[in-house]
This record gives C-alpha cells, structure tokens and sequence, in this order.
C-alpha cells in the first residue's frame, strides 16, 4: 500500500516536472544554438553545433558589471526593507491590539487592487518632486510598501500561539524583544518565501528602471538585455534566450539556496517545553 | 496611558505606513480624481462620472469584464488547488529528490515571460505544436488554440497555471511548516490514517494560508495583464482574450485617455474589493489556539 | 544583528549614488541602434568640436511609455528618434518643437530631398515637428520556385492576378479540407494592410481635412471585401502565423507569400539562410493604385531643449546623403533621402522593389486620434473575418465610432 502510493507519487511528480521544465530548458537549449537553429520543426533537442556566442555578444554589447551591479544594489535594498517592514506591521496586525487594526490592514490591501498601470503616472511625477529620478532610492522606496509583504507574514504570524508571547511578557520583554527574538525566528518559512518573491520581483522588473532612469549607466540588468532587441518589429530569439537565462540564473540558484529555510520545521516542536 | 499603549503598535506600523501614504495612497486618490476627468489629448477637465457612464455601455469594456471573470472564477481555483497538490506531494515523507522537483516546480514562475510567451506559442502552433502531436497519438484532431476564439481563453488560462502553480506552491509549504507537529502526533495516537489527519488537521491548520493565496491570486488574476499581451497579440483573436487591465492600458496609454483608463482602474478595483472582502469573512472563522 | 545592521546601511549608502547630469546634448534612440548610432556620433563630434553627445538607448518594447512620462514629467531629452506614427501624438500634446524655423534657413534638409510621404508624417497642420530619418514600407514577399510551380515567373501585379494566383497556389492533397499550403500569411487584422487595400481601391478612411469618417464610401467596402475574401477562399490560415513559425512556414512553402516590411529582409536570411535566392520581393498588386503604407522613424527635437542649436545641426548631419547611405550600410535602414538610393550598396533587386514602391506609399493620417481608430478598425476588420458581424455592420459601426472618436476633439 505504501509502496503502490509512492508509485503513484513519484508518476504525479514527474509528469508534471518535466511539463513544467520543458519550456525553460528549451529556453536554455536556445541559446546555446545560432539564430538559423532555433525554429526549427520538428524541435531539436540537443543543438546541433552548441555555441555560446549569444552569451559572448551579450558580453560584449553591454556594460554587464555595471547593469549587474545596479541589479544588486536595488534588488538587495529591496528585498531587505521589504522584509524589515512587513515584519514590523504583519507583526502588529498580527499580535498587537490597537484601534483600527482591521481597517487599516484592509486599506493596505486595497493597495493592491489598483491596478499598477493607473497609478504609473502619479508616481512618476511624485518621484520627480521628491528628486529620486535616475536614482536607485526612486526604485527602492516605492517598493518597500508591500502590501503583499505584510499580509504574508501576518497570516503566517497568527499561527503563532499567543501563550508563547505573554510568557514572555511576563518575564519582561518589551515587544520589540519579543518580535526580534521570538516571532521572527518562528517566521522564517514565512520570511525566506517573501525573501523569494521579492528579490525575484524586483530582479525582473523592467518597467520601472527604464522608465526612471535617465542615464543608460543606471539600468537595470533586464532593461540593458532588451535594448540588445533588433528593432521595432524584429526579435533576435537566441539573444532573448541567452538573455533569459542570465537574468534568470541568479533567481533559481537563490531558490535553492533558500530552499531549507520554508521547509524545515524550525517550527512550533522545539517550543513545548 | 492609553496613547503610551497604542504607541507601540504604531511605532512597529509607521515607516511601512510613511511608504504606504507617500507611494499608494496619494497615486491612488490622484487616480480616483483623474477618473472624473476627461484628461486626455486636447488637456483635461472636469466631467464627473460622465466616463463611468461611458463604461456602463462600452460593449468591449463589458466584453473585457466577461474575459476577466472567466479567466478568474477558472483560472484561480486550478492554480491555488494545482499548487497546494504540488506542496502537499512534496511535504510528504515518501519522496526523495524534493530540492530537485521544487525548484522544476518553481522555474516556470521565474522564467522570463516574453520567452515563456514564445515557447508556449510554439507549443499551441496549431500545424506544428507539441499539444497537435499529443492529441494526434490519440487520434483526436485538435483546435486552433490560440487562433479559435473559444479557444484562446483556455489556453491562456492552462499557461498562466503553469507559470503560477509554483508561486501558490511555495506560500504553502511555508504554511505547513507553521502546523505544529503535536498536532499530527496527537492525531497518530488517536488513530488516525495518513489521509484523515490531512482532512482533520492539515486542512482545517492551513485556512489561513489558504485564504491568503486565494485572495492574492485572485488580486493578481483580475489584474490579468502580461499573458495576452504577449501571447495573442493584445487581446485577440476578436477580443476574447481581451482583459481589463488590457483594456485598461490601450485608452490611458495607446489613446491617451487617461480619464477614462483611470475609471476602468476604479471599476475593476471596486470589483476586486467586493470579492476580496468576500474571501477575507473567512478568517474570521480560523481557528485561533 | 549587528552584521546584517552594517549590510543594510552600506546598501542604502551606496544606493544614495545618483547618476550625474552634464550639459550634454542627449538623445534617445530606440534599441540597438542606439549601440550603432554611436559610430555616427564620434564622427559628428570630430566634425563639431563644440557639441557632446550623451546617447541613451530604449528598448523598442515600452519606448513609448517612457517618452509618454517623460512628457508629462517635462523629462524629455533634446532630441529622440520618433516612430512616424507617433509624431501627431506627441506634438498634440505640445512637446514637440516646430522646426519650420531651421528647415527654412538649411541648406541640407530641403523637401523635396525626401520620400514625399515620409516628409508628409511630419506635417501638423502647418508646421514640421520632425525630419524623416529613415523609411519603411508594405511591399510583397514571395518564394519565386513555388511561383514558378505553379506557372508564374513574375509576382502578381493585380488584384485579379493575385487572387487567381492565390487559388492556384492552394493545395489540399489529402482531401481532408484543410489545405498542406495556403497561399498567402495575413494577419486576421492589421490595419495598415486594410488601408493599403483602400488606398488601393481608391477611398479613404477621413474626409480631407480628417475631421469626418468615410467608411460609408463603398469603395472601403470592396477592400474589406478584399480582405475577407482571402479567408473567406480559405487562401490564407484563420488565426494568424506568429512570427517565430512563419519562417518556417515560408521555408518549407507552408505561406509562400506574406506581406511585410523591410526588416524581414536580415531576419529571412539569418533565420532561414536554406531559401536565400529563392525568394525575392515586389511591389504590391494594384486596383486602382498600388499605394503602399510608408513608415519608419523620425528625428525630432522637444520643446523644452536648451540645446535647439546645437540639436538641430546633429539632425542636419543625420539628413546628409553620405551619411543616409552609411546609416543603411550600418544597419539596412532605408534611407528618407532620395539620393542616397543612387549608391551602389542600394543597388540591389530586392532593396530596389523597395525603393520604387516608396514612389507611392502613404502615411497614415497625421492626427493623434490614429492609434485608436486603428483599434476600431481592427477591432471590426477582425469581427468580418471571423463571420461573428456582417460587413454592413462592421462598416456602419466604425463609421459611427469613428466619428465619435474624432468629435472628442
């Protein structure tokens, strides 16, 4: 019995890895191939003559150092204050009482719910006012509002059972203690997913860098790579996939990095005593 | 004493609130206020809710709608269902290789869209696609996917599944880690089979999860956006894969009707909070321990 | 705690750093010409000393909602390179400089040394906001051994032609209705190809002076008729080829013909080098007239530059016909200026089918409202297709919209 559901497991499991992997390895196989090679029917597995000149005109073309440094300053900012203050306030909706908890949790929400299209222009003129055009902080800040942050980690937090804090009430910690030393280290599941997300989020965006920066030495990595595009009407397929997989690189291997952080069961166990 | 009380709590709120105001709130109220606009090409002045009434008898707004709560009400309960499948496998002591089908189940949601836009339209070619090939080991003849108006919707929907099962999948593995072990101790002691201690603890312990996932997919599937944009051609074919915020972006940015992309913004998000609000009277019900 | 303090404040310190300003002339150019303009650039700037360049590239993806902000936000640079359609847009929301100022006093950019309607995208009312830079057009692609299959040595030159060509090129060998070869790739709705077609036939969408819809004229109803009948003769696939798979299918003579613009010239020959020499080009099949669309990109310089001067003497050497023709070398843009078509790089069959159908190509109208009537259009054009409204209704429907659009003014 045991043995026939492990089966059936693993079949589900595989069957749907390789669905979902096809499209990225191919993406990945592309760009190893020269452009002649890519459409080619029926598909083609395994390149005929393997190149890596895609990644070399990548290299070339663009300043990668400095497109991938501007990627890290911002995506790092970002993902640490987006972690900072989500914790903060999942931390108070969560655990704290206050008058017009659930009113304003639910404003945060509705933040969502505007589409970001709507909104493009009003930020960019605030931004332009607050004299954070062409400058990573323009990028950084606006992002820190995670509406989606918070109500990750409240939700996660109120599983958190509330004895286990008045205790330590009780023994005198102040809040800030007890949101540091307790309900963080308790969340970390929580936090290395939002850690995910956002790092992945802010890594890709392209609208926002193209659309602030004024200085082609401030893009953004995506943004540098779609320059390289052919024209108006024409793509160069191998250079998007090479480009692709760059961008794309960093995410997957943070992804596995990340990995042992929401699966372990730091969780609730160790706590009973 | 009272204000000593509360200013802790506001003390652990205000930057993210700062950020919020300064960033959300004001762009938001300016939009609102942009929607009783007529801004546009020729300047912008005042016209009340003329463009809401505009909306109200826009058939390829109305159309737009009917696509988007389609695409939503299918598109929604396949994606959070397929991803809470895949954490629920892979949560399970009977697999190895967990690192390895995690990170495959997660790479659709980090692969460049555009690249994913053109693989999937290699797949659904309707003379040379994989799916073609598929159906004809079957020997069942296949639609013109993304070419056949009834078509096109689901097959944006099956790829916006794929690309965001993953996503679901990782909110909710986080989650069962919060799911005290006890629990499922004190269920084996009781008796209980593998599958019962699903049903009477891991469900009831995930709703919290659940909901959020529910309600953040759904947020973001209304928003339905980057898929037809790049997949059919902005919306085609005969605008059955024309979504709101597609819509939304032709007139504010193609036309430059920003009064009038303003109010569709206004229209969808009040439909958003309707059905938000709806998902959120289930917490109230969560088990608090 | 303490280390991940230290992390957090070396990460805001460095992202404080903002990019410098210089009083430079900047320009924006969309995507890798952006890369390629510079060579051009370090020549101009040996020949003027006095003037320096900063080039800022754009992807072609969002150029336009960057330019769009950064109208609003009065961030605009002293010159960009404009899609000619865009020119009505932007100049209607006052952010555009008129040139007539300078083309007056120049020596280089003179009209009559242009392609008449790629001059003509410039025009708003009765000034000029840009100067043609390079030029596109709509002609015919076709594979000649196929044609040739089928007994034709020469591309059609009629409707008539055409379509009778078309139904000769058709085949369906296994008898189950659905043909092994179309004859042409059509999109199910492009609008610059519908207005080909009525140019073509003798109409056109706006009275004169663009201020009413003509789509009651019924010679807009035969070139939708045209155009349905291509599906409708099931001579073209319902459902469109995106353009990853129509290589492919024009290689293996899946479509062996499509009609498209002169970019596809370096993408046939680097996607599917196996057909080179077995297709060439021609000028589009006439009714009437054999009026093609003309598009490509401008140069223009925005309002609020300090550097109009300095702006306008780079747009002068960009016009100069040694420089058109080294821009076409760098890049395969066709040239705005006639004369550079004499150079012998030009002098090639496949450019040349180009060259002679931009003797009589058109512009799109030159109002802001074009993006969304093209929308209509397409929107109704799609509709026929697709048998989902009749063409009685379509016509009466986007001459009603239509109107309503232009009544907004």
């Amino acid at each position: 019995m045991r043995d026939f559901r492990r089966v059936i497991i693993y079949v589900i499991l595989i069957v749907a890895f390789i669905a979902t992997l096809t499209p990225f390895a191919w993406m990945a196989i592309s760009s190893f191939k020269t452009q002649e090679n890519i459409f080619t029917f029926p598909p083609r597995w395994i390149p005929e003559d393997p190149t890596v000149s895609s990644y070399l005109e990548l290299f070339q073309r663009m300043a990668f150092p400095v497109h991938l440094r501007n990627s890290i300053i911002v995506t790092v900012s970002v993902t640490i204050l987006v972690l900072f203050l989500s914790s903060l306030s999942g931390y108070a909706f969560a655990k704290l009482r206050f008058p017009g908890r659930q009113r304003l949790f639910v404003l945060f929400l509705v933040t969502m719910m505007v589409p970001a299209q709507v909104t493009t222009i009003p930020v960019f003129l605030l931004l332009k006012r607050l004299g954070l055009l062409n400058n990573y902080l323009g990028l950084i800040l606006p992002a820190g509002a995670s509406a989606f942050g918070i109500f990750l980690l409240r939700q996660y937090m109120q599983a958190i059972p509330d004895s286990l804090l008045d205790a330590a009430r009780i023994d005198g910690c102040s809040e800030f203690r007890i949101y540091r030393s307790i309900v963080l280290p308790l969340c970390m599941p929580a936090i290395a997913a939002l850690a995910i997300f956002t790092f992945m989020g802010t890594w890709n965006d392209f609208f926002w860098p193209l659309i602030i920066m004024t200085h082609e030495s401030m893009y953004t990595l995506p943004v540098a790579l779609a320059n390289l595009n052919a024209g108006q009407y024409a793509t160069k397929y191998n250079l998007l996939m090479a480009g692709s997989v760059v961008v794309t690189t960093p995410v997957v291997l943070l992804f596995v990095f990340m990995q042992r952080y929401f699966i372990q069961g730091i969780a609730l166990t160790g706590m009973r005593s | 004493m009272s204000i000593k009380r509360y200013s802790i709590p506001f003390l652990f709120i205000a930057p993210s609130l700062l950020l919020f105001f300064v960033f959300c709130f004001i762009p938001i109220i300016v939009a609102f206020f942009t929607s009783l606009t007529d801004w546009g090409l020729g300047g912008a002045s005042f016209v009340g809710f003329r463009n809401y009434v505009e909306l109200a008898g826009d058939p390829l707004f109305l159309r737009s709608l009917k696509n988007t709560l389609y695409f939503t009400f299918v598109g929604m309960p396949l994606s959070v269902l397929s991803g809470l499948v895949a954490a629920i496998l892979l949560n399970s002591s009977l697999v190895k290789l967990k690192t390895l089908f995690r990170t495959g189940f997660f790479l659709p949601v980090v692969t460049n869209l555009v690249a994913c836009g053109v693989v999937w339209r290699w797949l659904y070619n309707p003379q040379y696609g994989v799916i073609k090939w598929f159906f004809e080991l079957f020997k069942i003849s296949s639609p013109n996917w993304l070419g056949d108006p009834r078509w096109a919707m689901p097959s944006i929907i099956l790829m916006a599944t794929w690309r965001n099962f993953g996503y679901s999948m990782v909110i909710f593995l986080a989650g069962l880690q919060s799911i005290p072990r006890r629990f499922y101790e004190a269920a084996t002691v009781d008796g209980a089979d593998s599958f019962r201690s699903f049903i009477h603890v891991t469900l009831p312990l995930l709703k919290p999860t659940t909901v959020f996932v529910c309600i953040i997919t759904t947020i973001g599937y209304f928003q339905l956006f980057a898929e037809p944009y790049v997949m059919t051609n902005q919306g085609g074919p005969v605008n059955s894969t024309l979504s709101i915020v597609l819509y939304l972006y032709k007139n504010g940015f193609k036309f430059f009707r920003f009064g009038y992309a303003s109010a569709i913004a206004y229209v969808l998000f009040f439909i958003i909070f309707i059905f938000s609000l709806f998902q959120l009277r289930f917490i109230r019900h969560t088990v608090e321990y | 705690m303490k280390h991940n303090m230290w992390i957090l404040i070396v990460f805001f310190a460095l992202a404080g750093c903002k990019g410098k300003d210089g009083d430079k002339l900047t320009i924006w150019v969309m995507g890798a010409e952006g890369e390629k303009i510079k060579d051009v650039i370090a020549l101009f700037e040996k020949e003027n000393p006095d003037i320096s360049i900063r080039i800022q590239s754009i992807p072609w993806s969002d150029a336009h909602m960057k330019l769009l902000t950064s109208v609003i936000g009065g961030t605009t640079p002293d010159i960009c390179q404009l899609g000619t359609t865009w020119i009505p847009e932007f100049a209607s929301m006052n952010a555009l400089a008129s040139l007539d100022r300078y083309v007056e006093g120049s020596d280089v950019v003179k009209e009559g040394n242009f392609f008449e309607g790629s001059w003509r995208t410039n025009i708003i009312g009765s000034s000029i906001y840009g100067i043609p830079w390079y030029v596109d057009t709509r002609v015919l692609f076709y594979r000649k051994d196929i044609l040739k299959e089928v007994g034709y040595d020469h591309p059609p030159s009629s409707w008539e032609e055409m379509k009778y060509l078309c139904h000769g090129l058709v085949r369906d060998t296994n008898g189950d209705g659905i043909p092994e070869r179309y004859a042409i790739n059509l999109p199910t709705s492009d609008a610059f190809i519908l207005l080909i077609f009525i140019w073509q036939a003798g109409g056109d969408i706006l009275s004169p002076d663009y201020t009413n819809p003509t789509f009651d004229d019924p010679k807009i109803r035969e070139a939708f008729e045209f155009y349905y009948s291509f599906f409708d003769e099931g001579l073209a696939p319902l459902g469109g080829t995106a353009d990853i798979d129509l290589f492919h299918a024009f290689k293996i003579g899946f479509l062996p013909m499509f009609i498209s613009g002169p970019w596809m010239i370096e993408l046939l020959s680097k996607q599917v080098p196996e057909i080179d020499g077995r297709w060439a080009v021609a000028t589009l099949p006439k009714k009437e007239t054999g009026t093609s669309f003309i598009g490509g990109c401008n140069l223009s310089i925005f309002k609020n530059s300090n550097n109009k001067e300095a702006a306008w003497r780079f747009i002068e050497y960009m016009s100069r016909t040694e420089n058109q023709t080294r821009w076409f070398e760098l890049t395969g843009d066709l040239p705005a200026v006639k004369a550079a078509w004499d150079q012998d790089v030009l002098n090639v069959p496949i450019i040349t089918a180009f060259g002679k159908q931009l003797e009589d190509a058109r512009p799109s109208p030159p109002i802001p409202e074009w993006e969304e009537i093209r929308d209509k259009m397409e929107v109704y054009l799609e509709e026929v297709i697709y048998k989902k409204r009749s063409m009685d209704e379509a016509l009466e429907f986007l001459q009603r919209d239509v109107k309503k659009i232009l009544s907004r003014r």
